[in-house]
């Protein structure tokens, strides 16, 4: 019975034909929305001599800019038609074109987010080839000015995060596979997720905009006082992240909520499997910590727009950074939660053997979350008077007991299986490595008089991205290869994935390794020149990264070819236990054949009973 | 039976979804509020108009005092009297709204002091939400019209009214550090 | 029977510690490149210490991850049950969670907790000892040093550019602000700069509207042909002029800097 059919008339009376296509509809409206806002700005403030764009009509101009988008894509249609009572007169096609236009299908919002931000990660992947290339040289030899390498530097920092790091898993591959792992037949605010995933892209080309506006400098950071001088490229930074972080709080939100109502029959909190812990915790991360940093960029964006004091020298300049940080550090949790949780989903699978202390596994991810927000002044050890640093070198070492949580059941899960050695499971294998060194070159850090000397340099970015890509980029593509059988039916080749994922490990261990002893050596962050004793490690680290972007677009290639031209695979190909197996590959619209009722937990192998059956007598549960 | 459970469920997830949206919401209230505590030297300007902030904010308590009887309404299955009682609690809204536009328009309060920073950011997040307010109560007094709102269901008017008082939340907590404290 | 893996796992695992921790001796001493202050010998030995702990953490995963590799693979790719099935084993997660803990407990209090006091203590007791002053400007883009204590309000070198230099074996004290003592009108001219001297192994954020302090020793005679970390560096992105506010710096001894101070202040006297 669909009760919701009284409130809502979804019944397509008039379905419309649309004479173009939502998106090229979005950009259109986008470009008048832009001119109305910022001819708008002009003619409340008619200075003569100022130009036709300046950063307040910018500004204005991109909210006209959003609204015409989001409404263009299907907003409309779908959203502000039934909210005042219209039937809405959407229609969603049923081939390609559905992935071009607002869509209420959690399936296919993941898949848009997976393609959106591995987009944005070849983007920022590109810009980071730049930013190598310019290394290679002492010297400014391929920028022409320092500027401009700095705006790729931010760029590429802010794409990452924002619209990769905190992107790929949780709305990607959460909106996908959350539902299906919890045997739901839908999410809660399907609506309102559909319109989130349009954020992400207007997001991430507002910031690839930006260097039109000019040059910024801050990185990814925006930190005050130096982004209330520079040109109004900022203002794009500010606006682009504020999009892209208003995509995670849709999707968040969504599921979440999703994640506590939408649960299958006899699906406890006991059996909830990893992968959606995982993103239940980082739900509920994001629902705190992005509106933080969303009020605390409206507070920079304003205080550069009016101008105000907030964060100069007549405010308070550690203000912002500490708000900044607030939101920043429990941000690198939110993007590596998830690829904690994945490794013990796909481990005890691809053993077949049980999962080792699952309670613990997931008592680890939750205490990472409400740890992650006492540790943010470690970034300011060397802003902070000296008496404070103490307590947060405290906490800073204790968020490392839960995390080792997640290595204690993925070692105890290992230990004495019969590991099948697939692609994912070496990625997975790979990605404990690559962590473990991000961890544990994290202690020399929480430890403030070694943290005063390299903050700042290369080791801290080596440090960073042994987290996020050794970490969380290659448990992501081992989750697509382990999940690629369930996307589209198909199966990649193993000898071309496990030679992909050795030629990342060498890229990117050869990048990164190499630059801790670049940190150590004096090589300081944010610079495209430097002394030139420091010209041959960072040839060499160029070399590599070049080396591991191939390797990064191999995969591409590789999970792309798989996807459309792959051998069909079985059903159940891991003999996984878990929901999203029990449904066919593609999963149907609806998701299941039937109501679903779970017996007993996923992670067991030592027996060979079905951990859930469909619901015989359909009428007693609908 | 069934059936309920499966309604229940819906609405609840609805109903817990919301109040978790507007919890997430409340964080640049909260922030807005360490952050200035942690300016130092925050003072209530003499210039501050003490009457028309407080007929401001009696325009909000009157406000949400409408809408709530309009929720009662439809709780009776009165559903022109919700309608009537949205739309009214919308202009009430706008009223506050434009003795707003008027304080900012007139620049009583100079911007570029301290008073003046905390005054406009608080006064710009509060009023930004409330015109997303306005927006959701006459969208759904509209909607009220043609989708027949009943005592049994009338979700969308308990979420427009949620928002609503959560904004007048802000606003009042707004009031007070402005005028007040 | 039961611990024979475990047993194959642990002799490997210690091998490989030890020969990695003989390396790590033998690179200890330049594991962080060059130090010369007794700041920098204190984030030193704390930086030894850890790596001296975290290499038997680090071998432990590497040798693990290959362990499972070649150990626990099975033969090929068809799906059967692993012969072992555990669900726990509560001394494994005992030893686990009790070492986890005792080894961050034991970095916070040592070095973190032990370090921190010593550096306050040697502030504490440099201070008493009159340190020589140096005031340390940081405009965009540039470091401007002036020494109050001989009257010298910019330090220079002979061609004009800012250049730093201090007597070895003397406490110093830095103040540092971040200011344009050229454009003081401007109050949106100043940003965040960080101090950063590698071969003394700290660095210290320079904020606008602030003083902050920085106490150290310098214990060798160097400059920048000694070693390119004997070098003032900003550390913190400032502004398109950022990778190029640097300065040269000399750590000399007390006669060649009283020749110095005696230099800087005819060429003060000429420029005046």
């Amino acid at each position: 019975m669909r009760d919701m059919a009284q409130a809502e008339p979804r019944n397509h009376l008039e379905p419309k034909v649309l004479r173009m296509a939502p998106v090229l509809r979005g950009f259109f409206w986008a470009a008048v929305g832009f001119a109305t806002g910022n001819l708008l700005t002009l003619a409340v403030d008619p200075f003569r001599g100022h130009p036709w764009v300046t950063e307040p009509s910018a500004v204005v101009g991109w909210v006209g800019a959003l609204m015409g988008w989001l409404l263009g894509v299907g907003g409309y249609e779908e959203i502000i038609l039934p909210l005042f009572g219209f039937p809405s007169t959407w229609v969603e096609p049923q081939d390609w074109r559905r992935y071009f236009g607002l869509s209420t299908n959690h399936k296919v919002i993941g898949i848009q987010y997976l393609f959106s931000s591995s987009a944005i990660f070849l983007i920022a992947g590109l810009d980071a080839m730049a930013i190598r290339y310019e290394l290679m040289q002492p010297s400014m030899h391929f920028f022409t000015y320092s500027g401009q390498y700095l705006t790729a530097v931010g760029v590429h920092g802010s794409l990452m995060m924002f619209g990769v790091g905190t992107v790929a898993m949780i709305s990607g591959l959460g909106n996908y596979f959350v539902p299906l792992m919890i045997g739901a037949k839908r999410t809660v605010f399907s609506r309102l997720s559909g319109l989130g995933h349009w954020l992400l892209p207007a997001g991430a080309l507002t910031l690839i905009a930006s260097p039109l506006l000019g040059y910024w400098d801050t990185g990814w950071r925006g930190y005050e006082p130096l982004a209330m001088q520079d040109p109004g490229g900022m203002v794009f930074y500010y606006l682009g992240i504020f999009a892209m972080t208003l995509s995670t709080i849709f999707t968040s939100l969504n599921l979440a909520t999703t994640i506590i109502f939408y649960r299958a029959r006899g699906m406890t909190w006991a059996r909830i499997p990893l992968f959606v812990w995982g993103i239940l915790t980082v739900s509920l991360l994001n629902l705190i910590w992005q509106p933080e940093i969303e009020m605390t960029f409206v507070m920079a964006l304003l205080s550069k727009l009016v101008p105000w004091n907030f964060f100069d020298a007549i405010g308070s300049v550690e203000t912002y950074l500490s708000m900044f940080w607030l939101f920043g550090h429990p941000e690198v949790y939110i993007i590596v939660l998830p690829a904690l949780a994945l490794w013990n989903e796909m481990i005890p699978v691809m053993a077949q053997k049980n999962l080792f202390a699952r309670d613990w596994a997931v008592i680890g991810l939750i205490f990472v979350m409400m740890l992650s927000g006492l540790v943010w002044a470690h970034h300011m050890f060397t802003n902070m008077r000296n008496s404070e640093m103490f307590p947060f070198a405290f906490f800073t070492e204790m968020i490392s007991i839960p995390t080792g949580f997640s290595f204690m059941a993925a070692i105890g899960t290992l230990w004495k299986a019969k590991l099948r050695l697939t692609t994912p499971s070496l990625l997975i294998l790979m990605s404990l490595f690559n962590f473990m060194i991000g961890g544990l070159t994290g202690v020399y850090l929480a430890d403030p008089p070694v943290n005063l000397q390299v903050h700042d340099t290369f080791f801290v970015v080596a440090h960073f991205h042994y987290t996020i890509i050794g970490g969380m980029i290659f448990t992501w593509i081992a989750a697509m290869y382990y999940w690629l059988p369930k996307l589209s039916g198909r199966m990649y080749n193993e000898t071309w994935g496990k030679i992909l994922a050795v030629w990342i490990f060498i890229g990117f261990n050869g990048t990164f390794g190499q630059m801790f002893l670049l940190g150590l050596q004096g090589m300081n962050r944010w610079v495209p020149a430097y002394p030139p004793y420091l010209k041959s490690m960072n040839y060499e680290v160029s070399l590599f990264a070049f080396f591991l972007g191939v390797g990064f677009i191999g995969h591409a290639i590789h999970i792309i070819w798989a996807w459309r031209k792959g051998p069909l695979s079985s059903e159940n190909p891991w003999h996984a236990r878990t929901l999203e197996w029990m449904t066919s590959s593609p999963p149907p619209e609806e998701n299941f054949a039937a109501e679903l009722e779970v017996v007993r937990g996923f992670y067991r192998y030592d027996h060979d009973n079905p951990s859930a059956y469909f619901v015989k007598d359909k009428s007693e549960s609908t | 039976m069934a059936a309920t459970y499966s309604k229940d469920r819906e609405l609840a997830a609805y109903r817990w979804g919301f109040r978790i949206l507007l919890v997430s919401q409340a964080v640049p209230f909260i922030l807005i509020f360490a952050d200035w505590y942690m300016f130092n030297g925050y003072y209530v300007s003499p210039r501050a108009n003490q009457w028309l902030g407080a007929t401001q904010a009696l325009f909000s308590i009157a406000s949400g005092w409408v809408a709530w009887r309009a929720l009662l309404a439809i709780r009776h299955d009165r559903l022109m009297d919700m309608v009537q009682g949205f739309r009214r609690a919308a202009v009430l809204g706008l009223v506050q709204l434009l003795l707003l536009a008027y304080q900012w328009g007139t620049r009583f309060i100079p911007p570029g002091t301290r008073y003046g920073e905390v005054y406009y950011t608080l006064t710009g997040v509060s009023g930004f939400y409330e015109v997303i307010g306005v927006f959701v109560l006459i969208a759904i007094s509209f909607r009220a019209v043609r989708v027949k709102f009943t005592s049994d269901y009338h979700w969308d008017v308990d979420a427009a009214l949620y928002f609503w008082i959560f904004q007048l939340t802000g606003g009042l907590l707004a009031y007070l550090a402005l005028y007040w404290i | 029977m039961a611990l024979a893996e475990a047993t194959v796992f642990a002799v490997i695992w210690a091998i490989v510690t030890a020969i990695a921790e003989i390396v790590f001796r033998r690179i200890k001493d330049h594991s962080m490149y060059y130090t010369i202050s007794s700041q920098g010998h204190i984030a030193l030995s704390a930086f030894n210490f850890l790596s001296s702990w975290l290499i038997p953490i680090f071998t432990f995963m590497a040798v693990m991850v290959i362990f499972a590799l070649v150990r626990f693979r099975a033969p090929d790719n068809t799906p059967r049950p692993s012969p072992v099935q555990t669900l726990r084993n509560k001394w494994y997660i005992l030893l686990w969670v009790g070492v986890s803990f005792a080894l961050n407990i034991m970095f916070w209090l040592h070095p973190t907790a032990v370090d921190l006091e010593t550096m306050f203590a040697n502030w504490k007791q440099q201070q008493n000892q009159h340190p020589l002053i140096v005031n340390v400007t940081a405009r965009q883009w540039e470091w401007i040093f002036s020494y109050p204590q001989y009257g010298i309000t910019q330090a220079v070198n002979a061609q004009g550019l800012d250049e730093l230099e201090l007597p070895v074996g003397r406490p110093v004290e830095f103040f540092l602000r971040s200011k344009d003592p050229f454009h003081s009108y401007d109050i949106y001219a100043d940003v965040i700069h960080s101090f950063w001297i590698p071969a003394f192994g700290i660095k210290e954020d320079v904020i606008p509207g602030e003083t902050r302090t920085e106490f150290l020793v310098p214990d060798h005679v160097a400059n920048y042909e000694t070693s390119p970390l004997v070098r003032v560096q900003c550390a913190e992105v400032c502004g398109p002029g950022h990778p190029y506010m640097e300065a040269p710096l000399s750590i000399v001894t007390a006669k060649q800097f009283s020749q110095w101070i005696a230099h800087q202040k005819s060429l003060q006297a000429q420029g005046a």
